[in-house]
């Protein structure tokens, strides 16, 4: 069995139900993640994509199939061991600025998981530590986001999310809100943590470039269904379905051609 | 059609912009591009005098021979919609979400022209259905969140060319769109500058987009315009060092037999990011990101040209044989 398994996945938000409507956001999903693999998951907005990691990383609830995270179901975790579910379960959300609290200090922000999950005060050392690990110095700790940049808060978001010790990160569109010299930096470090901490990566993206870049398998979302899935250099030549043939195409007009 | 000359925007102490030369010859389409705070959207603003209120304008713009700095607001409210035309980057901003398609739309025309009833709502159709959008009459009823962002910004394009200008000024028009449907809207910019001879002012921080639809290229940077050309000679051969740096940083999609090659491997980055308003440096504005800095630097670089004819503004240029770098065919 795969680290990360699904079938028959079925999700709606509460929302749409009140309204009557019937239709699912995810209907009928099938997909496996291997440990230490890294998969790019794409597809435009409204495609179910950020849903989906949600319902992975257990931030929302799935109403039919089968979710296990190593071996167990994830109602199970949710329901006995949650906290460590959500330690070995990261995620590193699109708009660094609007995922940390405004009024609080960087200090207090990147030991908030740590506090959460182990119960204890993170020392200034260690979060000294973290900070390095993503290229930045404890000069940030005593400022607020409001005085950072773009690029910085998104290290902190990675800093905040590696502190307790993932073993898989989900990235939600890390570098979307974020200037093309940024993002590349961020994308680099993205891919060295990967490497050094033998993490799992699970990014979704609207870009089928940065996709290209960083992840060995992709998985191509269309209004609510996977619409292929497989390595990623053998979707990207060799699109099976017609709309990722599509993406491929828009996404190569936009690459700079030698 | 449009020159703008010596053009310095500053905001209490601080230049923003300053511009020493920049044309745009009438049906041309221009591309600028830069990283956010490097001054790109305040240079296309200005044009129509949508700069912020505490802004200093100084130097020129001229439109057609029309002198466009220091005009009044009613000269000004009188070229933007009917000579020059605008498109903001978000659609769903831009529109009122309490007045119906067809009304927002007929409010561009009868500002600007005297028309009937009966020939603005033919015309209004017209105009829905040059931007290829089905079923232009019931359209006219609809509000805009009824509407998917590519068609907010196609009813956005409609009423920026509701006029006929000259001129369309677009402003980041795709960032906020999808991949499929940010083509849909570049195609059809390309097709309405080329059947209405409008000259086309696009202003984005993606160079790949830039690519598909300007015929030049414009490189801003803390304000200066650093490097200027033909689109193709400027992204296969920057001189400037930070064009190649953005050239390189562009993590475009590889050929297919290189896309294993380059999974996993690291991007080219520029160091550091773009200094808050005030805090560039004095001399060459790239200083202190650039690798290839040298003593000279320090200075403001004078304006060389290329052998292939474009301009840019460094002391230690990329060499042009050197220089096929930015291709993403490239293993770096």
């Amino acid at each position: 069995m795969s680290f990360i398994e699904v079938s028959g996945l079925h999700f709606r938000y509460p929302s749409v139900r009140r309204r009557g409507d019937l239709s699912w956001t995810l209907e009928n999903l099938d997909l496996s993640i291997e440990k230490g693999s890294s998969v790019g998951v794409v597809g435009e907005s409204g495609s179910g994509k950020s849903t989906l990691v949600r319902i992975l990383c257990g931030l929302l609830i799935r109403q039919e199939g089968d979710v296990t995270f190593d071996g167990k179901d994830l109602s199970d975790w949710l329901a006995s061991d949650s906290r460590e579910l959500r330690r070995r379960n990261q995620i590193v959300f699109q708009s660094p600025r609007r995922s940390l609290d405004p009024r609080m200090s960087i200090r207090k922000s990147l030991g908030q998981p740590v506090r959460a999950i182990e119960r204890r005060a993170p020392s200034d050392d260690e979060m000294i530590g973290w900070l390095e690990r993503v290229g930045l110095t404890d000069e940030v700790l005593p400022r607020f986001p409001h005085q950072l940049s773009g690029g910085q808060l998104q290290r902190v978001g990675v800093a905040r999310a590696l502190s307790v010790g993932p073993e898989v990160l989900y990235a939600d569109e890390p570098t979307s809100a974020l200037d093309v010299s940024v993002q590349a930096q961020v994308l680099n470090l993205l891919m060295d943590i990967r490497a050094d901490l033998g993490l799992t990566l699970v990014m979704v993206s609207h870009d089928l470039a940065i996709i290209s870049r960083t992840c060995e398998h992709v998985i191509v979302m269309k209004e609510g269904h996977i619409v292929e899935t497989g390595p990623m250099a053998e979707v990207l030549s060799n699109p099976a379905d017609p709309y990722t043939a599509a993406l491929v195409q828009a996404a190569r007009a936009v690459s700079l051609q030698a | 059609m449009l020159e703008i000359k010596d053009l310095k925007v500053a905001i209490g102490p601080h230049t923003i912009v300053d511009i020493e030369r920049l044309s745009v010859p009438t049906s041309a389409r221009l591309g600028i591009v830069g990283e956010s705070g490097s001054g790109k959207t305040m240079t296309a603003m200005t044009v129509v005098g949508l700069q912020p209120n505490d802004a200093v304008v100084t130097g020129s713009i001229s439109f057609e021979g029309q002198e466009l700095v220091g005009s009044t607001d009613r000269q000004l409210a009188d070229v933007r919609g009917r000579l020059i035309g605008v498109i903001f980057q978000d659609p769903a901003k831009a529109l009122n979400p309490m007045m119906r398609i067809g009304r927002q739309v007929t409010e561009a025309i009868k500002l600007h022209l005297d028309l009937s009833r009966d020939q603005v709502r033919d015309r209004v159709i017209d105009l829905l259905t040059q931007v290829h959008l089905p079923d232009a009459e019931g359209l006219l009823r609809r509000y805009p969140h009824q509407l998917s962002g590519g068609q907010q910004q196609r009813v956005l394009i409609a009423i920026a060319i509701a006029c006929d200008p000259k001129l369309l000024i677009a402003d980041e028009p795709t960032t906020a769109l999808d991949v499929t449907v940010q083509n849909g809207i570049l195609s059809l910019l390309k097709e309405l500058s080329e059947s209405r001879n409008m000259g086309l002012l696009f202003v984005s921080h993606d160079l790949g987009v830039i690519e598909t639809i300007s015929e030049t290229i414009g490189v801003i940077y803390g304000g200066h315009m650093v490097e200027f050309g033909r689109t193709n000679e400027v992204i296969n051969n920057p001189r400037h060092r930070y064009t190649r740096a953005l050239v390189s940083a562009n993590p475009g999609i590889a050929a297919d037999e290189h896309l294993e090659d380059v999974l996993n491997q690291r991007l080219e980055v520029i160091r550091g990011s773009v200094p808050a308003l005030g805090r560039f440096p004095s001399g060459c504005r790239f200083r202190g990101r650039c690798t290839a800095e040298i003593d000279a630097c320090a200075q403001l670089p004078e304006v060389s040209v290329s052998a292939d004819g474009h301009i840019f503004k460094c002391w230690n240029p990329v060499d042009q044989d050197a220089s096929n770098h930015g291709a993403v065919d490239v293993v770096h």
